[in-house]
């Protein structure tokens, strides 16, 4: 039972992840690789706000999402020059560049060892310290992010940010500032993301750099791409595929170093072949002056 | 901290050796992009194969070292070709972007890097040899074997990239391909055939490189990633598919990183060199120079 919880937890932890980057790799097409830098950032936020003592779980969030939020911010302002793969390209360095910065700011992060011993967030008096609790806390997290996708898409705004992805002439056309829109998507992704660290921490208590370098960034993008990016279900979907895939794995009687590099093999390979069956999802269709 | 000559002399040595490495790389992966116009990130995976490659053959089979060696080298470049007619190719047909190209290239390296862990195992191979440990004095720097062959690699894979871009069917093809693909198709160019045998002279170079790194620092199948950053990271300051330019970046890169270890610590100094990438990437998508039609 406590396993089943356990796996739900991680579940809703990378459905809530991939729901993030779907914001601008689904809905907008502008895809990047530095998901679990966000991830890692709120981890750590979390982690110094939490060292010792519980606090409120509406506080931490609010001050990871925050913190996310402004990384996004300049990152994207940084880089709104940049599409498609330069853009990719770009987050992969930042990706980098914040995994060094795990590793060695170790004032904060505790370099590789880690940071022990993180207090559990606190809901209404309540420690989050069980997976149930944890489980409850990601799973309406996920389902109020499942819910303001659901009905974005189908909002006007929703059609905007389509317009984006398929043909921005037409919506600068209508006096619309592209930009603005990505910007705005971007840092509430990374916000989004850097929250999910918040439970993250509080849940796991020990953190090291390792879930927030660049093969967890690739298994985020996988979760968007294999469950369907632009849709509100998909990463949900893609979630529960990649997180119970190695499991699985593991049942069928694979050593978890193997299971490991195999899971690792296919998450590559499903990222192939995704990109060969569905080619025209990567690439803006033929609009106004393209 | 900066101090006596001798130190300054060795820094210079070393740097060259990063500097032999970047331009290598950066060499490989600048060349498929100017030809096919997207990033070719499963580079680095070649790199790596090429490492193991020669291992597999040399020390798991114990062929002799000449044929072993090719061998090796080979079965890894062949990796290029191959991912040009299992996937770039079939997506180019498909109308991908090049952010699915980008993508699948990513998809690819991971595929073959921990292919290559299932098969080797995941921790560090020691495969440096007496020979190539042994140190040559350059003045008061010591370089070793490995790493003076390094340095020779770039200075010999710089001349012949010049002379193959300048000279040959194939560099006037690849420059015509890169610059406008319909054209060079339709005044009777085979295009496929260009970036194929693009991307095999790529895998050659990252491969070779692969070895020569591993002889010098040991392998690993994370070894790849690094001289794939920098070697992206000196290809986009040079200008992509630049000879003059990416030598010019792949120094730059190389002093930055190891002078500036001097002030920051080593820790940092790929971060530096990164943040370097990031900067240009932000500030001038296009490189340092914009790219004209000029010879090479």
């Amino acid at each position: 039972m406590s396993y089943a919880l356990h796996l739900g937890t991680v579940i809703a932890l990378y459905a809530l992840l991939a729901s993030s980057l779907n914001l601008t790799a689904g809905f907008l097409g502008l895809v990047s690789i530095c998901q679990a830098a966000f991830f890692g950032l709120g981890s750590y936020t979390a982690a110094v706000l939490l060292r010792g003592t519980a606090n409120e779980a509406a506080v931490v969030a609010a001050v990871c999402f925050v913190g996310g939020w402004t990384g996004g911010v300049a990152l994207s302002m940084a880089l709104f020059r940049l599409r498609e793969d330069y853009f990719a390209i770009a987050s992969f360095a930042f990706q980098a560049i914040a995994t060094t910065a795990f590793y060695n700011l170790r004032a904060v992060t505790g370099g590789a060892p880690g940071i022990a011993g993180i207090a559990p967030l606190r809901f209404a008096g309540l420690p989050l310290a069980s997976a149930e609790r944890s489980l409850v806390a990601l799973a309406i997290l996920g389902g109020v992010l499942w819910l303001v996708q659901r009905a974005l898409l189908r909002s006007p705004a929703g059609r905007v940010l389509a317009a984006i992805r398929e043909d921005e002439v037409s919506v600068l056309a209508v006096g619309l500032d592209p930009n603005r829109y990505r910007v705005a998507l971007f840092a509430t992704g990374a916000g989004l993301a850097s929250m999910a660290g918040a439970f993250y921490a509080s849940y796991m208590t020990f953190i090291d750099p390792t879930p927030f370098g660049f093969d967890e960034s690739i298994l985020i993008l996988c979760c968007v791409v294999l469950g369907g990016s632009g849709t509100a279900m998909g990463p949900i979907v893609g979630a529960v595929a990649l997180v119970c895939l190695p499991e699985a794995l593991r049942f069928a009687g694979f050593p978890s170093a193997v299971a490991a590099n195999i899971r690792q093999i296919v998450f590559g390979a499903a990222l192939v072949a995704i990109v060969l069956l569905r080619p025209t999802g990567f690439r803006k269709t033929a609009g106004v002056g393209s | 901290m900066p101090g006596a000559p001798v130190e300054f002399v060795q820094t210079l040595g070393d740097c060259l050796v990063s500097v032999g490495l970047y331009f290598v790389m950066g060499l490989g992966f600048g060349m498929v992009h100017r030809a096919g116009r997207f990033f070719h990130l499963a580079h680095g995976a070649v790199f790596t194969a090429g490492a193991y490659g020669v291992y597999l053959f040399v020390r798991e089979l114990r062929w002799p070292a000449w044929a072993g060696v090719p061998a090796g080298l080979l079965l890894a470049s062949l990796l290029g070709p191959a991912l040009w007619m299992a996937v770039y190719r079939p997506l180019n047909r498909r109308g991908a972007g090049p952010l699915g190209l980008m993508l699948s290239s990513l998809g690819v390296s991971i595929v073959v890097q921990h292919t290559i862990s299932l098969a080797f195992g995941d921790a560090n191979l020691q495969v440096r040899e007496p020979f190539w440990s042994e140190t040559i004095s350059f003045g008061s720097a010591l370089l070793t074997r490995a790493q003076a062959a390094m340095v020779m690699f770039g200075a010999v894979s710089c001349a012949t990239a010049a002379l193959v871009l300048r000279y040959t069917r194939l560099g006037l093809d690849l420059r015509a391909t890169g610059d406008d693909r319909a054209l060079a198709e339709t005044v009777g160019i085979d295009v496929g055939s260009v970036l194929m045998r693009t991307l095999f002279g790529a895998s050659l170079l990252a491969s070779t490189a692969g070895l020569l790194a591993a002889l010098d620092t040991d392998m690993r199948p994370t070894m790849g990633m690094q001289p794939l950053l920098l070697g992206v990271c000196a290809s986009m300051l040079g200008g992509i598919g630049e000879l003059r330019g990416l030598a010019i970046a792949a120094g730059v890169l190389g002093v930055a990183q190891h002078f500036g270890a001097w002030w920051v610590g080593i820790q940092w100094s790929e971060s530096f060199a990164l943040f370097v990438l990031f900067v240009i990437l932000a500030a001038r998508p296009q490189g340092m120079r914009t790219r004209g039609s000029r010879a090479t």
